[in-house]
């Protein structure tokens, strides 16, 4: 459950900062929310995919041996 | 983001603007001649500087530190106090913390106002920084020759500026912006909220979180408001998502930071693009 909430913690934070970004970037709301769309998801990706890479590394090569 | 830009010299006097308006606010406004401006935007910061040190005791210097070279210190880092300066470097030298008398801090009554009163002080410093730069950018728009009124439609970036710093997305809807306006408020306001309700309303406290703090006054007006009316809300246990709540309001505070930035390019390319047709 924890976990999912921080999934979702983390979809919310990324939708904040591409709605900045995409309001920082274009003026016309169409622009707009096409950006807020793909940097949520791209932000999101991002940040699951280097949590997915540490997890890796400190269960494999940097294991304590 | 494709702005046109002003030109050199405008620039220059821009820069000079926004330096005085840093090194005292006011000052700049001074030297553009708009005296009236200079002495409200100086008496809102010094009163609230001073107040703030007083009322807090100095220990807003607990929370800096000098930066100097062979004994000589040349500046007191004290964020976000720095926005205004020469009286913030005054007020650090002059008001010795209590903390070093011997006494508690604790026991000060006012004290978290007084930090709310100084930290405000620094934003609305840089944000008069803005306003002074914004205004050098309309004045220069109506001193050219057959030139039509301002009235229609148009607002001073400065003023769109401190606009988002008295509630995130007005300085867009000022501009006409209302979709941004709707989309950036609601989600500064949003992530703000939801932040103090992860911390339980106790995580806008400088002397527990100083440096989340500083992210935090960004939020401008609504944030100060709440972080008053939240003075006495404090931790019964850690939170389980304390360090999320403590990230999100601070990060709202620096996305109202872009917000403001985007307010004034958007407000200054109406008024070059007025300019050029």
């Amino acid at each position: 459950m924890q976990a999912l909430l921080m999934v979702l913690f983390l979809v919310i934070f990324a939708a904040g900062l591409a709605v900045v970004l995409s309001c920082y970037r274009d003026d016309d709301p169409k622009f707009v929310m096409q950006g807020v769309r793909r940097r949520t998801l791209v932000f999101t990706v991002a940040v699951i995919g280097f949590a997915a890479l540490a997890f890796l590394t400190s269960a494999t090569v940097l294991y304590p041996s | 983001m494709s702005v046109t830009a002003p030109s050199e010299s405008s620039r220059d006097r821009v820069v000079g603007a926004v330096g005085f308006s840093i090194l005292v606010p006011g000052l700049g406004h001074w030297m553009m001649g708009r005296k009236r401006e200079a002495l409200i935007w100086a008496a809102v910061c010094q009163l609230l500087m001073v107040g703030g040190f007083a009322l807090a005791g100095g220990t807003q210097s607990d929370f800096g530190f000098p930066i100097g070279f062979g004994g000589i210190q040349f500046v007191f880092v004290m964020l976000p106090e720095l926005g205004n300066f020469l009286v913030s470097q005054l007020c650090a030298a002059f008001f010795e913390s209590v903390d070093i008398g011997g006494r508690y801090p604790e026991n000060l009554p006012f004290r978290d106002l007084g930090y709310l009163m100084s930290g405000a002080s620094g934003v609305l410093g840089a944000f008069c920084a803005a306003h002074a730069a914004g205004s050098l950018v309309i004045d220069r728009a109506r001193s050219r020759p057959g030139d039509a009124p301002l009235a229609e439609g148009a607002v001073s970036p400065g003023c769109a500026a401190v606009a988002t710093l008295l509630l995130p997305g007005l300085g867009h809807w000022m501009s006409g912006r209302k979709f941004k306006a709707f989309l950036l408020g609601g989600t500064i306001l949003g992530m703000f909220l939801l932040g103090m309700a992860l911390g339980e309303f106790a995580d806008f406290h400088r002397s527990r979180h100083p440096y989340y703090w500083v992210g935090q006054m960004f939020v401008g007006v609504p944030g100060w408001l709440v972080a008053l009316l939240t003075q006495g809300a404090k931790f019964d246990a850690v939170r389980v998502f304390q360090d999320v709540g403590l990230l999100f309001t601070t990060s709202a505070g620096f996305f109202n930071i872009i917000a403001a930035l985007d307010a004034y390019a958007r407000a200054e390319e109406d008024l070059h693009r007025r300019e050029t047709n």
